[in-house]
């Protein structure tokens, strides 16, 4: 979907909640109350919407790419944490309590029924840990898969106690209308947790891979081939990734995201650059030809199949080079006609993957830390490197693709605009999201 | 004349959205507030 109106659709979700109260509700009170419910509102409706937003969803993250997505995902995560912190102490000054006579229906009344408010403590005391979390979460060493387990119960169980705080202790929650449309955006918001955990892995089991092969391509980078067994395989474009999970259950949380690397035009066995990174990567050299391997996807806007430029500049770095490698045999394998120049940088010789495919025409090789042997680019990828290897024509003209660390990736898209590249001339994709 | 959109990168293609969406949440609340 287009980013414009994935925008207009957010905010037109987050406010719903906010203009409805507004219509239903009672006469204003007031400022500052009308303030602090305002920001409640805001505040859950905001939080309902962060689960659609959770990256899995291709109708949202195939549109703008996961990276954007789960950027948005984290700030907007930033914005309704301050609307929830600041919404209870703006109710200050306004003691309550039991029916007032002179208010039967509650409009200037704000409940101190502990029941009511246990709920929305409980969440208040919730939210910011799991923010926190998330935003830490690399540095506090978690486990991908133990912090995604929390991440989304923690999210459901916030969900629901606001749901019912916002019911039982809202004056406008109260409303059978606004009970109505809390309950149904409540059941959307976890509805689509569970569609991720549960219904995404019922499907994955009816569509199982086995591993193919696994090839060491340099000392900590492998590559990992799957071919479906019993289906006809993934309709995906060069470029694009999947969740991959190899040898555990569909149900487990054990899936990491990789870029494929092999063509949609080479058949449907699926490969995967993988460097050893982490707790799994770290496991390849163990992983077993006939293992059960299962997939989510694809996923990603990375592709340059309805590209219409007359060339297709690529800039690896690293690992970074898998979804690029896809792009580069796709349109080998293709025939296509346009030209293609791949800059594709390392630290040491021995990082350099796939040298005998890739060859040397139009293919650039840079190390940071070359041998005394090396004839090739020296450093890193950078401006000046950029200004050397492409023309004026190419700058004016081709479509650039980058995928690697983001210092690189920050360096070479700010040189490019300042050579006049339009940002739409200029695809990307990021490991790391914040 | 070039599009000054057109000359943001995606990361700040992101934060302006962002910014653009927080102040338009932020005025319909105080519509909300203010009727």
């Amino acid at each position: 979907m287009k980013p414009l109106f994935l925008i207009v659709v957010y905010l037109f979700a987050v406010t719903l909640p906010l203009i409805l109260s507004a219509w239903v509700g009672g006469p204003p009170r007031q400022f500052h109350q009308e303030l602090a419910s305002g920001l409640g509102i805001l505040a859950f409706s905001m939080i309902l919407v962060e689960f659609v937003l959770s990256g899995r969803f291709k109708a949202i993250s195939n549109g703008i790419g996961m990276d954007v997505t789960m950027r948005f995902h984290q700030i907007m995560a930033r914005t309704l944490l301050v609307f929830a912190l600041l919404h209870p102490f703006l109710y200050q000054g306004t003691p309550s309590g039991g029916q007032r006579p002179w208010d039967p229906t509650r409009a200037l009344t704000i409940t101190t029924d502990f029941s009511a408010l246990s709920t929305g403590i409980a969440a208040y005391l919730l939210l910011p840990g799991l923010v926190l979390l998330a935003i830490g979460r690399t540095q506090l060493g978690y486990k991908y898969e133990t912090w995604r387990l929390l991440h989304g119960i923690c999210a459901i169980l916030i969900a629901v106690l606001l749901l019912h705080h916002t019911v039982y202790a809202g004056r406008y929650g109260s409303q059978p209308l606004m009970a109505w449309v809390w309950l149904a955006m409540t059941g959307v918001a976890v509805g689509s947790l569970l569609t991720v955990y549960l219904l995404v892995p019922l499907w994955q089991k009816a569509r199982p891979w086995r591993v193919a092969s696994v090839v060491q391509l340099t000392p900590k980078q492998w590559e990992v081939t799957v071919a479906p067994d019993g289906h006809r395989g993934l309709d995906y474009k060069a470029g694009q990734f999947v969740w991959l999970n190899m040898g555990h259950s569909t149900f487990s949380m054990k899936e990491n995201p990789f870029s494929i690397c092999s063509a949609p035009a080479g058949g449907s066995q699926i490969s995967f650059m993988i460097r050893e990174l982490g707790d799994f990567t770290r496991t390849l050299c163990q992983l077993k030809v006939g293992t059960v391997a299962y997939l989510d996807g694809p996923y990603g806007n990375l592709s340059v199949d309805d590209r219409t430029e007359p060339g297709v500049a690529l800039i690896a770095g690293g690992v970074g080079l898998a979804p690029l490698l896809g792009m580069l045999r796709q349109m080998r394998l293709a025939g296509d006609s346009r030209k293609v120049k791949l800059i594709y940088g390392n630290r040491m010789i021995d990082q350099i993957a796939y040298c005998d495919e890739l060859g040397a025409d139009d293919v650039v090789y840079v190390l940071s830390e070359p041998p005394d042997t090396w004839r090739g680019e020296t450093g890193f990828i950078d401006a000046a490197l950029i200004d050397r290897v492409f023309s004026e024509r190419a700058f004016s003209e081709w479509v650039f693709v980058m995928c690697g660390p983001s210092i690189m990736m920050d360096i070479v898209e700010e040189h490019l605009i300042d050579r006049g590249v339009s940002s739409c001339r200029i695809l990307s994709e990021r490991f790391y999201y914040d | 004349m070039t599009n000054p959109i057109k000359r943001l990168s995606q990361r700040q293609r992101v934060s302006l959205t962002i910014w653009v969406l927080n102040i338009t949440i932020c005025m319909i609340l105080i519509v909300f507030v203010l009727r």
